[in-house]
């Protein structure tokens, strides 16, 4: 009876099974191409700076004494000092939760606004933020580095937690805004059927119950796509943090800016350097993103909307 | 949706005709470039504010902070703060230099926005000398004059290498903008064993004749170099042209002539004299860097070229006796003519200390010339900034015997650079930047064609392509 | 920013039999929402206005200026002289600025299709769910959150000139993959970017893919398998209408992305060719962050500008090109048995 059962299952079993395999392969091929540059990276940045310069042509060090840890222990002991990076990790810590915090709220009430909520320049609201994404962003930078400076000596902040401060509101809040984020959102809650709204919406719901109970755990998944696009962009960005910090004391360095201490040009190292340091800020993006990235996804079946 | 769009484009044209007023308001009446030649300067763009404190002679510093913005980094870098926190240590309560690193790439236009909207601004930038012009000419750093009258704090610039400390005023009258460091180049190191009995080379033909010799006893290719390798294409090809008397642009206005009738035979001469060392089968024309120090460390090559603060590096990755390797110097060996004085020359580049229009209070200034005056004098700051391949530009230190007994400063530095005044840098203009990337692009354009007859129009059209890029510059 | 056209239709329909029932109620209501609405979006538009506006918009105005950032004296108004001197061929920085779009479009032109087919058919194999598979995901994604500059480090070294590139020295080979002049013989550097970015950034649109293809009801698979579609038929009739508004999205972006190509360009090239410009973004970072060209900034503001309004244009074609197609698309079968689909599940959601 039971094997009955799995001869007339089989055919579409067997298929399936058929396609699993095929995906496999297919996937295996393309772990090696994705894969492989990771593996490079963390070769080289085990391998002595002698073994970079002689051999090229290997992964890994060629032989157990050229493996170095050096680069990797240097980033807590530096010239014989602790570094401070653990204080700029937590700095990049804070201000990159900021920003993607900021940005998710943003993007938020940007995209129920649009979608959920009936208002005069709607239209040219969002036309103008496509047109607007045309413009090339580092036409800004100088104006932009000048408000920065103009405010911060109207207002005197020069040093304490109010410079501090100010210099870290410019790192967080420019890239809250990111118009891409907005569409994004703004396309997921377009996805949810209006009916479920509008029936929620005529048994009485606020905007907030609606918005809590049924919008944002719907949007849960593309929250989380946001949050890590975010959380990203900001832990790497290094141009502007290197403009508005540098001179600034040690203490208040963003992760990636205080790991360019470590790469230079001058020596052979250099590549190892900058694999190690590579390596080391890949390190929280790569746990922000194994927590985002199964319910990235699997949270879109999960959202009620279908099974 | 037509009217709409209409409303955007007006919106927008508003807001930029109200931004193009409101920018235009603050903008002064234009002035041109600053031109080539010696310039008085009629009105200063910098402002001294206090009174220096002096105890005798002496100038008291009061917990003066300074920002330090320097290019030096990786490496270099964690030596250099060791350095900088020696110095801290010694005028504890007195001087605190605080140094950020910023790549040499992202220096000049980082600092320029730094100081232009004083946020952030570096006190004392430390920089390639090359690179000071551009900055002094937007009026952004200021000389040192004043402080050093004021504050008594010495920096007489006969004390520092000829080639460097003439280019300190920046061709602006009785200023001194710049104060030199140290210099650094393209270097040649040698493998006694390989050379045995046989002297060092000291002009071009004794070169080529030890090679040819040594490669036929020993069978090897007895020249170590990676042809297409920054530093090479950096510094030998400049130093092939200084020494045949070339220069890299006309000083009357700025513009690249290296197709004129003087420098043309010497730019030839230059390209020539590394050619033949290729087509001699002494040295192969594209080693990787990789196959260059995998030669010279198997004792495969008499001769390896490599940057200086790299030395280090290949004597602890050397498995034989590290004495049997030597340091040599370039000099003569790529000139045509070994008598002429300019046979001697080594083109390389060099750090400068300079101040930052930003910087007011004459105590902070003073203390800016103390920093600098320890790090040109102080022994133990120059024996570790030597031993990061850096050799000093100050006539006191090189001139110091503790200093000069160094290892690395004795058995390499000095061999480099038998004499520091004969160590040139590219002279003063604000386009040093672009003289220096087409050079490199010439060179490589001529050594991978590798045939004589193409040279000459090959220095035509690089010199017009600098030209082009510097009448865009001055465009407007 | 396509799937809800049919939705909005709906919903208009839906609202105009409201309307006819209430309207002065509406009237109130509808101003009281209005408001509502403009104060939802407030925060966004006061930061973006502040960080996001004001600073192009200052860039927009010294296109009409002699501009130096660094030195205040050296300012003035120029009017459309930067725009001239844009059109002006003689000179060689507009040479060089017009031909850096030539090389863009044709980047443009054969990577937008790649960044869309590769992850399209990744995502569908992903979907079929082979052993390991959130491995796989994970693992096509995360070049993603790799900086530039360390993508250009990994690729530089791999494909390093001499034999000490890895790639050379498995090949025992000298080939200059990064260097020449487009045009000419740089078609190895184009092939070395194109593997870059595919390595980069395939882990975007293929997570995003991947996500459209979860939302496809397996309904309508089952039913196209039922009138004998086979893999094809379904990814034809099925897949493709359905995932097309992500698709859409993906599509734009890519375009736009892909039309400001700039990192992999400036990190994938030989000293050589490092001054020749070959794309209009890298034009403008170039001329705009060195500071030896501080002077022309206002000219390189125009510059920016003029492209800004290329990438309108094709951003504009796109869209109204997209909207045909949305429209076409809407009275096709599978589209109303999909919206009749989703109202099942609208159901059993609201029931549950």
């Amino acid at each position: 009876m039971v094997k009955k059962q799995k001869r007339v299952l089989s055919k579409s079993e067997r298929e399936r099974r058929k396609n699993k395999i095929v995906a496999f392969c297919v996937m295996a091929v393309a772990a090696v191409f994705f894969g492989f540059p990771f593996l490079y990276m963390l070769g080289s940045s085990v391998k002595s700076d002698l073994d970079l310069q002689l051999h090229p042509e290997l992964i890994f060090p060629s032989s157990f004494g050229e493996w170095t840890f050096e680069r990797y222990t240097g980033f807590f002991m530096y010239a014989g000092k602790i570094a401070t990076l653990p204080i700029a990790f937590l700095n990049s810590l804070w201000s990159t939760a900021a920003n993607v915090l900021l940005t998710v709220a943003l993007d938020l009430l940007v995209a129920y606004a649009v979608i959920f909520v009936r208002f005069k320049f709607k239209k040219v609201f969002m036309k103008f933020l496509y047109l607007w994404m045309a413009i090339p962003g580092v036409i800004a930078t100088a104006p932009m580095f000048a408000m920065y400076a103009t405010i911060k000596n109207a207002l005197g902040l020069h040093e304490g937690v109010g410079a501090y401060l100010y210099i870290y509101l410019w790192l967080i809040v420019p890239g809250s805004t990111g118009i891409f984020n907005v569409l994004l959102m703004r396309n997921m809650f377009a996805s949810i059927p209006m009916e479920i709204v509008e029936s929620a919406r005529s048994d009485g719901a606020s905007n907030m119950q609606i918005f809590r109970r049924i919008v944002l755990p719907l949007a849960r998944s593309t929250i989380l796509l946001i949050v890590l696009f975010t959380f990203n962009g900001s832990w790497n960005s290094l141009a502007w943090p290197l403009l508005v910090l540098s001179g600034e004391s040690k203490t208040w360095e963003t992760l990636t800016l205080a790991l360019t201490g470590y790469t230079g040009s001058s020596n052979w190292g250099q590549v190892g350097y900058s694999m190690a340091s590579s390596v080391f800020a890949l390190i929280p993006t790569l746990i922000v993103f194994l927590f985002t990235q199964s319910k990235m996804i699997d949270g879109l079946s999960s959202t009620g909307v279908k099974k | 949706m037509k009217a709409k769009r209409k409303g955007i484009i007006s919106v927008l044209c508003a807001a930029i005709v109200a931004a193009t007023m409101l920018a235009a308001c603050g903008g002064g009446g234009g002035s041109g470039p600053i031109g080539a030649g010696e310039h008085n300067i009629d009105k200063e763009w910098w402002t001294t504010t206090g009174e220096i404190v002096k105890d005798g002679d002496d100038v008291v510093f009061n917990n003066i902070e300074i920002k330090l913005a320097t290019v030096v980094a990786g490496t270099d870098l964690a030596k250099f703060n060791t350095i900088v926190n020696r110095f801290n240590a010694e005028y504890l309560d007195r001087i605190n230099i605080v140094p950020s690193s910023i790549t040499e790439e992202e220096f000049n236009s980082q600092v320029a926005k730094q100081i232009s909207n004083n946020a952030n601004a570096p006190d004392l930038l430390m920089t390639h000398q090359k690179e000071f012009k551009s900055l002094a000419d937007s009026k952004l750093i200021q000389p040192f004059n004043e402080a050093i009258e004021k504050s008594g704090i010495e920096l007489d610039l006969d004390n520092y290498a000829a080639g460097l400390s003439k280019y300190s005023s920046l061709n602006f009258k009785d200023q001194q903008f710049t104060v030199p460091v140290d210099m650094h180049s393209e270097v040649v190191i040698y493998n006694k064993k390989l050379l045995g009995d046989n002297a060092l080379p000291t002009n071009h033909a004794e070169l080529v004749a030890l090679c040819k010799k040594i490669a036929l006893e020993k069978n090897i290719t007895p020249i170590a170099a990676s042809t297409h390798s920054a530093s090479f294409y950096r510094f030998v090809f400049n130093t092939a042209i200084l020494q045949n008397g070339g220069t890299f642009f006309d000083a009357s206005n700025y513009k690249a002539d290296w197709a004129s009738a003087a420098n043309m035979p010497a730019y030839k001469a230059a390209i020539a004299s590394i050619r033949e060392l290729i087509t001699e089968n002494l040295m192969k024309k594209q080693q990787s860097t990789g196959d260059a120090l995998a030669a010279f460390l198997g004792d495969k090559a008499l001769f390896y070229f490599v940057e200086p603060w790299s030395v280090d590096s290949v004597l602890n990755a050397y498995s034989g006796d590290k004495n049997d390797i030597g340091g040599a110097s370039m000099s003569k060996w790529f000139a045509a003519d070994p008598t002429k004085d300019c046979a001697d020359y080594i083109y390389g580049d060099a750090h400068a200390f300079g101040i930052s229009k930003t910087v007011t209070d004459i105590s902070k200034k003073a203390a800016i010339c103390e920093f600098v005056k320890w790090f040109s004098e102080n022994t133990s700051a120059g024996v570790s900034w030597a031993n990061a391949g850096h050799y000093s530009a100050s006539k006191t230190l090189t001139e110091n015997t503790s200093y000069a007994a160094e290892n690395m400063v004795a058995n390499y530095l000095t061999k480099f650079y038998p004499d520091i005044d004969d160590f040139q840098t590219m002279d003063i203009s604000p386009y040093t930047y672009q003289y220096k990337s087409y050079l490199e692009q010439l060179y490589l354009a001529m050594i991978t064609n590798n045939n004589a007859s193409n040279d000459e129009a090959d220095i035509i059209a690089y010199q017009k392509k600098v030209n082009d890029e510097i009448a865009t510059i001055n465009m407007m | 920013m396509a799937s809800n056209s049919i939705l909005e239709e709906y919903v208009e329909a839906s609202e105009e039999a409201e309307i006819a029932e209430k309207k002065k109620a509406q009237k109130k209501s509808r101003r009281r929402e209005s408001a509502f609405g403009m104060a939802l979006i407030a925060p966004y538009i006061l930061i973006f206005v502040v960080f996001s506006l004001v600073p192009p918009v200052l860039g927009i105005a010294f296109s009409f200026m002699s501009y130096n950032p660094y030195n205040t004296a050296d300012i003035r108004f120029v009017g459309f002289q930067n725009y001239i001197n844009i059109f002006n061929f003689d000179l060689p920085i507009s040479k060089s600025f017009w031909s850096s779009f030539g090389t863009m479009f044709i980047y443009v032109a054969i990577g937008t299709p790649l960044a869309v087919i590769i992850p399209f058919f990744l995502a569908y194999f992903i979907n079929m769910e082979p052993p390991g598979y959130k491995f796989f995901r994970a693992l096509i994604y995360f070049p993603n959150v790799v900086s530039i500059t360390i993508m250009g480090i990994i690729f530089g070294n791999m494909f390093a000139g001499d034999s000490s590139g890895l790639i050379n020295s498995w090949l025992g080979t000298e080939i200059h993959w990064l260097s020449g002049e487009p045009w000419k013989d740089d078609i190895l550097r184009w092939v070395v970017i194109f593997i870059a970015t595919e390595w980069w950034c395939t882990g975007t649109n293929f997570i995003i893919f991947a996500a459209a293809f979860r939302d496809v009801p397996k309904s309508l698979y089952e039913a196209c398998e039922m009138d004998g579609g086979g893999k094809w038929k379904k990814i034809l009739h099925v897949t493709i209408p359905n995932i097309k508004s992500t698709v859409t999205v993906c599509l734009f972006n890519i375009l736009i992305g892909y039309l400001g190509l700039y990192g992999q360009v400036i990190v994938l090239n030989d000293f050589t060719n490092a001054n020749i410009m070959v794309s209009p973004t890298m034009f403008i970072q170039h001329y705009l962050s060195d500071f030896s060209y501080a002077r022309i900034t206002g000219y390189v503001c125009a510059c920016a500008l003029m492209f800004g309004i290329v990438v309108m244009f094709f951003s504009t074609i796109q869209r109204k090109a997209m909207g045909e197609h949305r429209t076409r698309s809407k009275r096709t079968e599978d589209c109303i048995a999909y919206f009749a689909d989703r109202d099942r599940f609208t159901t059993e959601a609201s029931n549950g």
